[in-house]
């Protein structure tokens, strides 16, 4: 293992000291990002701000193995869900541990991981095991020791008298689903929830059936399921990452401190844009230490000058060919 | 005015304004790209496709073709809001609303100023000059009520459009809607004559490939790798002739770098970048995707994009797309099309008698 992913975690480091190793580690280390950063005639010298730091687009992960480092042997693989017939991205882990320690010291640097129980409303483990959120859930699930923690099968509904066993262990519960999974629990019978329950949706909010702001959806589920607003929390994570961000009963998403993010301008994404202004998430995850930590989504957002940010969903690209009417610039 | 009398005028002004000694149009087409709205030779080449297209005989044969009655619609205001796109690019509709007696109300686009307003200058003093109105400013359309509202735009400008369009009053409670939403088109290519080549080249680059009928996708059995060298020269020959006002934009560099680092092919172009895809997304008119394929992804990728897709293009009139014969044309025509063309595979003429007799 290399040094450096030993200290990517140190909440004591600053994070603009380990981002330069990371960045020179990867630059020298990981092929299809160093042809990136050539073919872009930037080298490690160049980079003076973080901001400077070319992102990978995402779909490298669909394309190509974004590898760090000389090994072909990983202990995970994580791969995107996609309907039939579309290319679907492939994060290739190394070390199971690094997606562990990341996930668990990410979840305490924003929750207190032994309150919790864990229910997952997604399909199990064994059935996805190359689902990265089924595989996080189930990490949290077996971190838990009271017995309490599960996946819940889909199409059933919420079991009362588990609640009440819950309650009285004293831990708080916290119920993991996607969007419309957790819409479709609530729908098919509406259960109040211990009081201080937290709902952690995980995205989704746009399927091929159905579209839902995050707003509205927050609401139906704090109304469904009798919980404040600010008991409905988000989690924002992926495939190619082994970072979460949370927002933690508000639309602006927290980071871990070796996770930051850079809005870039998606005209020009080597140019980063200032805060407040709506671009491309850029994504810089140090725990990606072996796969590539410069990410660019193409999920549309902002940030703050406190870090913390707001998805907007994907970003719409206006630039499309053909007699578009734009009334205002025309 | 009889339908006959419409196709006569119509045929005669065209005539006359397409004239290479027609002075108006001449400044007309120095001011668009002197003035740097588009590249000279995408003006001349724009103006000489319509003339080629526009003829008494071409006209009658679209209007019996569209199975237009003698009936007029003189009752009937059509509002055109016309993109900006390329040089000319409204007018179809504008001959299209002439020919079927509606009341022609025109949004002339700012990017294209000159031409339109010229050509329908030629109707001064004749039977239909009160019935033509161009205005480069959409608010002086409001409270015009029309029947019948024309435009082109995205999922994301539609709503916006007709929010202003209904807050100005400018179509009636009944007004139909014609929105064009087709963005690009698919080519099959599978005959590498030098012919064929330039006429691929041309349905890719020209334009700057900003028409709907431009070529965003190409479907080839050949890789692109086995061809890029070839095709270079084609390329460059093309730019030689038709000089682009475009300025590489910066994304193309990180798309470039994007390629370079998952080791796909690609030609770089400069302005444009051509690269081979099995999952091709057009949206920026700068990357062209090499699908390598036979007829059948060709189907594939028109079931996926319905109707983003304008046409699908073959080299050889033989060939037709499977379930797709209507929209499928010559490549040679991309760029070029007939007077009675369908955008979105609808006539508009068909169309504006539709609405006027659903209305009568």
């Amino acid at each position: 293992m290399n040094n450096l992913v030993h200290t990517i975690l140190e909440e004591e480091l600053p994070f603009g000291e380990k981002v330069f190793q990371v960045f020179r580690y990867q630059f020298e280390k990981n092929l299809i990002y160093q042809r990136f950063c050539e073919a872009l005639r930037i080298k490690p010298e160049d980079i003076r701000h973080a901001g400077d730091i070319p992102l990978l687009p995402i779909d490298a992960f669909k394309e190509g193995r974004v590898v760090t480092g000389e090994w072909d042997k990983e202990e995970l693989m994580f791969q995107s869900s996609g309907t039939s017939g579309s290319v679907r991205s492939h994060h290739y882990v190394r070390y199971a541990t690094v997606y562990r320690d990341s996930l668990l010291k990410g979840f305490n640097h924003f929750y207190d991981l032994s309150d919790f129980v864990f229910w997952g409303y997604t399909p199990g483990y064994a059935d996805n095991p190359h689902s990265s959120l089924i595989w996080m859930i189930n990490e949290l699930i077996r971190y838990d020791d009271s017995g309490l923690s599960r996946f819940l099968h889909l199409n059933e509904t919420l079991n009362i008298a588990e609640i009440d066993k819950l309650k009285r262990s004293g831990k708080r519960l916290m119920l993991f689903g996607a969007a419309f999974g957790l819409i479709d629990l609530v729908q098919r019978k509406s259960v109040s929830l211990p009081e201080d329950a937290i709902v952690m949706e995980t995205g989704g909010m746009k399927t091929h059936r159905r579209e839902m702001s995050r707003a509205d959806l927050h609401k139906n589920l704090a109304d469904g399921f009798a919980l404040p607003m600010d008991h409905i929390h988000s989690e924002y994570g992926m495939t190619e990452l082994l970072s979460q961000a949370y927002a933690r009963g508000t639309e602006w998403f927290d980071t871990p401190p070796w996770m930051k993010i850079s809005i870039r301008n998606p005209v020009n994404p080597l140019m980063e844009l200032a805060d407040g202004n709506e671009g491309l998430i850029g994504i810089l995850d140090l725990s990606n230490i072996y796969s590539c930590s410069f990410i660019l989504t193409g999920d549309a957002g902002e940030k703050r000058p406190d870090g913390t940010f707001k998805v907007n969903g994907r970003w719409q690209k206006t630039n499309l060919r053909g007699c578009n009417f734009l009334i205002d610039r025309d | 005015m009889t339908l006959e009398s419409r196709i006569e005028l119509i045929a005669e002004k065209a005539r006359y304004w397409f004239n290479v000694e027609n002075t108006s149009l001449i400044e007309a087409a120095t001011r668009t790209y002197k003035e740097g709205f588009f590249p000279k030779s995408d003006v001349l080449y724009a103006i000489q496709c319509l003339k080629d297209s526009v003829s008494k005989e071409a006209l009658s044969a679209w209007v019996a073709k569209a199975g237009v009655s003698k009936n007029t619609s003189e009752d009937k205001k059509v509002l055109c809001l016309h993109a900006g796109n390329l040089p000319l690019v409204g007018f179809q509709d504008v001959l299209a609303a002439l020919l079927s007696g509606y009341d022609y109300y025109g949004k002339i686009s700012r990017k294209d100023p000159y031409l339109l307003p010229d050509f329908l200058d030629q109707f001064n003093g004749t039977p239909l000059e009160s019935h033509i109105h161009p205005d480069t400013d959409l608010q002086a359309f409001r409270g015009v009520k029309a029947n019948a509202v024309t435009f082109s735009g995205s999922e994301s400008s539609i709503p916006e459009v007709m929010e202003v369009v209904k807050a100005g009053n400018m179509a009636d409670d009944n007004c139909r809607y014609l929105i064009r939403k087709a963005h690009f088109s698919i080519t099959y290519f599978d005959d590498f004559t030098s012919e064929n080549s330039e006429n691929l080249v041309n349905a890719l680059l020209r334009y700057d490939g900003k028409g709907c009928r431009s070529v965003a996708i190409v479907v080839s059995p050949l890789k692109l790798g086995k061809i890029s060298c070839t095709f270079t020269d084609y390329f460059e020959s093309y730019w030689t002739k038709n000089p682009t006002h475009r300025k590489p934009s910066p994304g193309i560099k990180y798309r470039y770098a994007y390629n370079k680092a998952v080791q796909k092919v690609q030609m770089f172009l400069e302005h444009v970048i051509i690269e081979e895809s099995i999952d091709p997304v057009p949206a920026n008119d700068d990357i062209i995707y090499w699908v390598h394929g036979g007829l059948d992804k060709m189907v594939e990728l028109s079931d996926k994009f319905g109707d983003q897709v304008q046409n699908l293009y073959v080299c050889s009139e033989k060939l037709r797309i499977p379930g797709y014969q209507e929209k499928t044309e010559l490549l040679s025509r991309a760029q070029c099309p007939f007077i009675n063309w369908k955008p979105d595979g609808i006539d508009i003429l068909k169309w504006l008698f539709a609405v006027s007799s659903e209305q009568r």
